[in-house]
């Protein structure tokens, strides 16, 4: 039967090779996409699994209660902060036997670490002590994880760090040394973390001896962010239950009443959302994924899918006239509809089996790309052989029902006597054409959705890439000044005097700053209390970042008054303070709460932050804890030798430190990186679910211009002209695709507003997207269709009329 | 073995109804050779197909070897598709995508007869109409006459009890047709098939020996050959 039933299916597909092409290569498309998709969620779902203990390990996150409307935040939803305040640690240990270890790791800015005469900065390192060892699980290769960071002055190496620094030769017990300064001897080698761990590094290095002191410390310091804390449990613990303690203790705390302005609790975030549910977490390790992406994917593969499944029906369907007399043949000779249900099922899972190998290839190329905008190491081969085999099977098996069993439902219910009429055709299918109408609507709604979606997250990476915000950040390299130390002062003099610098400054430079630096000030008016954003900077920072002056004068050196007493004010930090005249000259309360300042100079408002977020009020004041960012704004049209000269200054100054910088206008667009993955997955996502759907109406189009070759033949014969047969033919299907742009642009159109609410600067989606969507939908549509209304029009009638 | 009381076949034709079958009572015994004749549109592919069960009456009863149909289940249908009734057609109906061997064999998996059942089976019947050189031929490619060999084959290959064939030589020219006609008659005497078969010709209708005369739904004659003088039955 099995045999008979592929035997059948195999006829059946050579016989008509355009419909076998359309459905084999529109469900290869759809299957790709869909294994490319899973294959990606599937390794953003297993982050962190990896460790023995995972379920048990927790993330200590200090979440905002604030202005929360929606009562208690779910784990999922958790807002707030990872950074914890020192002494937590000891705290928690002591007082709740349920926390089994306690562990506090801080990240450590590119170090210059060095052996010998090489130095090299390496990007990610962690200070942590042996309690990291005890609650995650990395492979030990050399050494012993008991003790290896349990003194100060230790390193552990991962297997490539080990590699470039030391060879092929045994690492530990030998020494590495960290900034230049201090030296490290190797405790041990650990396995390069996997990609799936949000925790990311190549060295760790063991507390220091007042580190140890402060992170471990007895006493909590509420008031200060310090670093990630994360908790293994005693098995058995409801966490849930331990939060609730925590909290209680934390309400009792010492110090704990009025630790922050903000308000805040502490919640245990289990470290398997680290990764996926952390977007409103601040401070905390690694890069993050983020959930919503995972879903969206998921649905994108799924309708690409599904259109590809819907080009199976309707060519079915479609067909279905010319199988009648089978099936009513078959059961004549004894075929029930089981027997015809599972032929039909069969032809649909083989076709579908057909397109498997060509959805790997397709996947196998695709997978470089998508790698290397997502950031991913995905690989077909990452998932074990079986599990794989068994997850293709099962994606033919379900793809090959999805498609077929609506056709095969419909097909084994003909009833024989009125398909085996003379005639032989007697199913012409009303209901079938109007359900394939509907479908084809569906495709192309959903299709002009993506197309749409594209468009808008392009023209609002054009926006925000090309907005006017208030300053100007070309030619600003920005870079580390702490290696400097005392010397940075002549360092900053000697480039100052070359003429391929135009201004050098320090500070944090705006576009990319963060919430944090804030504080409370009181309108003098109203009395309301407002945040203004903080910038403590260098002098020549207004110069060096184009900042517009609107009135009063920027710092000077010369007036000792303007290190301590003066601020610059923007515009709108005017109105927040509630100035009224002219505000330069006035006194406000200084930004820390530590004496008057009087206002210097006032500053058009500009972006401090990326374009997420509104743009705030600043006061700048002259920096006195010395920020470690340096400024440098090159002269204009002498980018490369003003680098040069930067570069050969820095070489002067540190010859055994390499200098590396980064230029301000990639840091604020690489603020944009996800929204920019975003615009090309679209894209690509997009021209892949409109070409699917264009082949099932290249399909149906072949079909529609065969069935009606006798009309097409009289009506030549009467007179009509090629142009107007072909209009004839294409007027149908251009019909459908302009009612699904009316349905599928109104969706998409409200999906993509709320989308854009993660902006607060939006660019107007006006009528042009819309129209352009809708023109492009079409085109391609007219494409897919009119090859065949062409062709068909221009058969000799003598000809198609002698057939009848 | 074929028994129908008052069996009536209406369309709903907006607020009238169109009859196709008016009360038609027919008595046909195992081994009989039944003819139904008449013009077009009498009905008589209407009463074949639900002679066959492909059809169900609008009113009247039928029984098929002392089962009533209206009771039966889908499931018994196609049981006795599969082992009892055989269809052959005008148009022949072979199945395109198969050879002359597949179509032979297609009724025998339905059966669930095993591999090397069917088999021989088919052998035999390729043998017995001389088909064993077409085996491998696609249905495109055999002349008509060849063609309703092959249905008559199909019909015949799951021994059934009775063969009913609708205009079985409707599309042939005269000589094949004599042959179709023998070969029918051959199995009626030597296997003891019952047969009924659809024509509208006159001289076909020859090789049977009882006709049945339909027109308009009405069964307007019923009689043996052999006995020109047998009851008329009117209405």
């Amino acid at each position: 039967m099995l045999r008979n039933y592929l035997k059948i299916a195999l006829r059946t597909l050579k016989r008509h090779p355009a419909h076998t092409t359309v459905n084999v290569v529109g469900l290869a498309a759809g299957l790709a996409v869909c294994l490319v998709i899973g294959l990606y969620v599937q390794h953003e779902l297993s982050y962190d699994r990896f460790h023995r203990n995972s379920d048990r390990i927790h993330r200590v996150v200090r979440a905002d209660t604030a202005g929360d409307a929606f009562g208690p935040t779910s784990v999922r939803r958790l807002e707030g902060s990872a950074q914890s305040p020192p002494g937590l640690a000891q705290s928690l240990t002591s007082r709740f036997p349920e926390v089994e270890h306690a562990t506090v790791v801080a990240p450590v800015s590119e170090p210059l670490l060095g052996r010998g005469e090489d130095r090299l900065y390496v990007d990610r390192v962690l200070r942590a002590d042996t309690s990291f060892l005890d609650v995650f699980s990395f492979d030990f290769r050399r050494g012993d994880p008991a003790t290896a960071l349990d003194a100060p002055g230790r390193i552990v190496l991962t297997e490539s760090l080990a590699g470039r620094l030391f060879g092929t030769t045994n690492p530990v017990g030998k020494t590495v040394v960290y900034e230049n300064e201090a030296e490290y001897e190797v405790a041990g080698v650990v396995a390069d973390p996997p990609s799936t761990s949000h925790l990311q590094f190549e060295a760790l290095l063991s507390l220091t001896s007042p580190q140890r002191d402060t992170r471990y410390g007895s006493t909590i310091d509420w008031n200060f962010y310090g670093d990630p804390l994360y908790l293994e449990l005693q098995e058995g613990t409801e966490a849930h239950a331990l939060e609730t303690k925590i909290r209680a203790f934390e309400r009792t705390a010492d110090g704990a009443s009025e630790h922050s302005e903000e308000t805040a609790e502490l919640r245990l975030q289990p470290l398997t959302h680290i990764h996926l549910y952390s977007a409103g977490i601040r401070g905390g390790i690694g890069t993050q994924g983020d959930i919503r992406y995972l879903y969206f994917f998921g649905l994108i593969g799924l309708i690409i899918l599904g259109i590809a499944c819907i080009n199976y029906v309707n060519l079915a369907t479609a067909r279905a006239a010319r199988r009648a007399r089978e099936v009513g043949v078959r059961k004549t000779v004894g075929a029930g509809q089981p027997q015809l249900v599972g032929q039909f099922l069969g032809e649909s899972v083989l076709t579908a089996a057909l397109a498997l190998p060509l959805a790997l290839g397709l996947a196998w190329a695709a997978l470089p790309v998508v790698n290397d905008l997502v950031g991913t190491t995905l690989r077909l081969g990452n998932v074990p052989p079986i599990f794989s085999l068994g997850a293709a099977m099962g994606l033919v098996g379900l793809v090959g029902l999805a498609a077929g069993s609506y056709p095969a439902f419909v097909l084994s219910r003909f009833r024989p006597s009125s398909v085996l009429e003379r005639s032989g055709v007697g199913a012409s299918g009303g209901k079938g054409s109007w359900l394939r109408r509907g479908l084809v609507v569906v495709q192309f709604a959903a299709s002009v959705a993506l197309i749409l979606a594209t468009v808008v997250v392009y023209l609002q990476l054009q926006y925000v890439q090309t907005k006017n915000l208030g300053f100007d950040e070309e030619r600003v390299i920005t870079f580390e000044k702490g290696p400097l130390g005392d010397q940075y002062e002549a360092f900053a003099t000697a480039l100052r005097g070359q003429s391929a610098t135009h201004s050098v400054s320090t500070g944090q430079p705006p576009g990319v700053g963060h919430l944090r630096a804030r504080t409370r000030v009181e309108n003098a008016i109203t009395g309301e209390t407002n945040r203004v954003s903080v910038l403590m900077v260098g002098y020549d920072y207004v110069e060096t970042l184009g900042l517009q002056l609107e009135a009063g004068r920027s710092f000077a050196r010369d007036r000792s008054s303007d290190a301590e007493q003066s601020v610059l004010l923007t515009e709108s930090a005017v109105q927040s303070y509630g100035l009224t005249g002219n505000p330069v000259g006035q006194t406000i309360p200084g930004p820390y709460g530590d004496g008057d300042v009087r206002v210097i100079g006032v500053l058009d408002d500009f972006h401090n932050r990326s374009l997420h977020y509104a743009r705030q009020p600043v006061v700048i004041g002259i920096d006195r804890a010395a920020t470690n960012t340096a400024l440098v704004r090159l002269a204009p049209g002498a980018m490369q030798n003003g680098l040069d000269a930067v570069r050969s200054t820095w070489a002067e100054f540190l010859p055994d430190r390499p200098f590396t910088y980064s230029f301000l206008d990639q840091r604020i667009k690489a603020q944009y990186r996800a929204e920019q993955r975003l615009a090309t997955l679209f894209g690509l996502f997009a021209g892949l679910a409109i070409v699917v759907a264009g082949l099932g109406l290249f399909g149906l189009a072949t079909f529609t211009a065969q069935q009606r070759t006798g009309e097409i033949g009289i009506r030549k014969a009467l007179g009509a002209t090629t142009t107007q047969i072909a209009g004839l033919l294409s007027r149908e299907f251009l019909q459908l695709v302009g009612l699904a742009v009316l349905i599928g642009l109104p969706g998409a159109y409200i999906a993509l507003q709320r989308w854009l609410r993660d902006f607060e600067y939006r660019v107007d989606v006006g009528a042009e997207a819309l129209v352009l969507t809708g023109l492009v939908a079409m085109g391609l549509a007219l494409l897919a269709v009119s090859y065949q209304a062409i062709r068909a029009a221009r058969l000799d009638p003598a000809h198609t009329l002698r057939d009848e | 073995m074929i028994h129908t009381r008052n069996l009536t076949k209406a369309y709903r034709n907006g607020f009238s109804r169109t009859f196709v079958l008016r009360q038609v009572d027919l008595d046909i015994d195992e081994g009989e050779f039944v003819t139904i004749q008449g013009p077009s549109g009498a009905g008589k592919t209407t009463l074949l197909h639900i002679l066959g069960l492909l059809d169900a009456p609008t009113d009247g009863s039928y029984e098929f070897m002392g089962e009533p149909v209206y009771e039966m289940s889908e499931n018994r249908r196609t049981e006795i598709h599969r082992s009892q009734i055989g269809f052959v057609f005008q148009a022949y109906h072979l199945i395109d995508d198969l050879t002359v061997y597949e179509n032979l064999e297609t009724p025998l998996i339905y059966k669930g007869l095993s591999g090397p059942e069917r088999e021989s089976k088919v052998a035999d019947m390729l043998d017995r109409f001389s088909l064993v050189a077409k085996q491998d031929l696609f249905p495109n490619q055999l002349s008509g006459g060849q063609q309703q060999l092959v249905g008559v084959a199909r019909a015949l290959i799951i021994e059934p009890t009775v063969i009913l064939a609708d205009e079985p030589t409707g599309n042939l020219q005269s000589q094949q047709s004599e042959e179709i006609m023998e070969t029918m008659t051959r199995l009626n005497e030597t296997d003891d098939v019952t047969i009924v078969q659809v024509t509208h010709s006159e001289k076909l209708a020859r090789y049977g020996e009882r006709i049945v005369e339909l027109d308009d739904g009405w069964v307007e004659d019923d009689y043996q050959i052999d006995q020109p003088e047998a009851v008329k039955t009117g209405h």
